[in-house]
């Protein structure tokens, strides 16, 4: 009897540790998206444009 | 005459105070310490912690003296438990500020902790996490399963959870648990942990050869298919997952922040602190593991009966963390179509790197072109922190 309840309780224990781990990939996702979003790349502003043409020529 | 050649030669007369059977033990386990010298000279076990653990094991319980009546040695004595005794203790046994400062406190878990986080790669955990994650939580099937099993051999709670945490496969983790929950079973569950950890990379290889069919191990994965990720991605994940785990389980905050320290200076590239970690504090550490907890292991501590069942237990463990691996990684082969190398799973158990190596071991053995070690590292660093969040349940729920 007591190592069905040891069972009981640690399957308790593993469900929560299934959630958690979850939990872990979901923060790596949220991550992943919000510096994929930084890393865009960015519009040349004008004055960089006006370099570029100056290098060039 | 022969009073004076006892006195000068008092390991020897020792035995003859001893009973014979612990006379018996005292003999096995300067056998068995002879015997991991040897294993790990010839490298068949791993040396670094073995060498250093035989070594001592063979020493202290040769080294076995009368000192107030009782028989010790001078190494150290880990039932010393009084602030004074404590004190006097630090005087008298080489080994005993060791001990105190940095085991009773679980530091020397923290100081492999940060060694392991400076030498993990983050990449493939941060590519594929919820594959990596479900991998390793299937691989802690061990830490699991061997808990009622344990109660059921008459073992108490938090005894039966110092013990399953042993299917976790990482040392510092079964330390600190054991530290944490049954302190008078610290010294053998450690020293089954660290010796069943080194003989994984000798025994998971068959386990692969009896549960994974031939023309699976030799899967070849496409690197390309590994995006790539950023030091900026992995410092983040570094940071927030080291802030969010330390949330959930304060008790196991020093270990989550030791091992994310670890990987932040790694991803921060800092040189100096990087060599310091991996080249100073895990090989000092490392090292100091070894030699202390083979002195803590003897015949004047090692009074346990239940040490052949905690034992057996600890292999039971494994064993199921190792099959709990490669079902999760059979079923990740199915899922992705056949392109993902099933034994990715034995990956999840969480001895890093050797499971990692067991994987790509196999591998190879089977397809010369099957390059699956950045695969397996994902699993291998998700099986650090699965085994960290069930210790800090464990702990959390019965302490």
């Amino acid at each position: 009897m007591e190592a069905v309840n040891a069972l009981i309780f640690v399957m308790g224990v593993y469900v929560l540790t299934l959630v958690v781990a979850l939990f872990v990939g979901v923060v790596i996702v949220v991550i992943r998206r919000a510096t994929a979003e930084r890393a865009k790349p960015k519009v040349p502003s004008v004055e960089e444009g006006a370099k570029k043409e100056g290098a060039i020529a | 005459m022969i009073d004076q050649l006892a006195r000068v030669f008092e390991g020897v007369s020792t035995f003859g105070q001893m009973d014979a059977t612990t006379v018996a033990i005292r003999i096995a386990l300067i056998a068995l310490g002879l015997l991991l010298i040897y294993l790990s000279a010839k490298e068949i076990l791993d040396p670094l912690i073995l060498m250093p653990m035989g070594l001592a094991m063979a020493l202290v319980n040769g080294a076995i003296l009368t000192m107030d009546g009782r028989l010790t040695n001078l190494f150290v004595d880990p039932m010393l438990a009084k602030p004074d005794d404590v004190l006097n203790g630090m005087q008298i046994f080489f080994l005993q500020p060791v001990y105190n400062l940095t085991f009773s406190n679980s530091l020397i878990a923290c100081l492999v902790f940060m060694g392991i986080g400076v030498i993990t790669d983050l990449d493939f955990l941060i590519a594929r996490p919820f594959t990596s994650m479900l991998i390793a939580v299937a691989a802690e099937l061990g830490s699991i399963l061997t808990f009622p099993l344990a109660v059921a051999f008459g073992f108490t709670y938090k005894e039966a959870a110092a013990i399953a945490i042993v299917g976790g496969a990482d040392g510092p983790m079964v330390l600190f648990t054991s530290l944490e929950l049954a302190k008078h079973l610290f010294v053998p569950i450690s020293v089954v942990a660290y010796v069943y950890l080194s003989i994984t990379y000798a025994i998971y290889p068959y386990m692969i050869k009896l549960f994974v069919p031939k023309h699976m191990q030799g899967i070849v994965m496409d690197l390309r298919s590994i995006p790539k990720v950023s030091s900026r991605q992995k410092l983040a994940f570094a940071v927030l997952a080291g802030t969010v785990l330390s949330l959930l389980f304060p008790v196991a905050a020093p270990l989550f922040a030791s091992f994310f320290i670890g990987v932040i200076v790694k991803e921060a590239d800092i040189p100096r602190y990087r060599k310091f970690l991996d080249e100073v504090v895990l090989t000092g550490s490392s090292f100091f593991l070894g030699f202390v907890l083979g002195a803590l292991l003897s015949v004047s501590v090692v009074t346990d009966p239940r040490i052949v069942l905690i034992m057996i237990l600890g292999m039971v463990a494994l064993l199921v963390s190792g099959i709990g691996g490669l079902i999760a990684g059979v079923v990740t082969y199915w899922l992705s179509g056949g392109k993902t190398n099933p034994l990715i799973g034995i990956a999840g158990v969480s001895c890093m790197p050797t499971t990692a190596k067991v994987a790509q071991k196999c591998a190879f053995a089977v397809n010369k072109r099957a390059v699956i070690l950045p695969f397996a590292m994902g699993p291998n660093v998700a099986g650090v922190i699965t085994t960290a969040i069930i210790a800090g349940i464990y702990v959390g729920l019965l302490r």
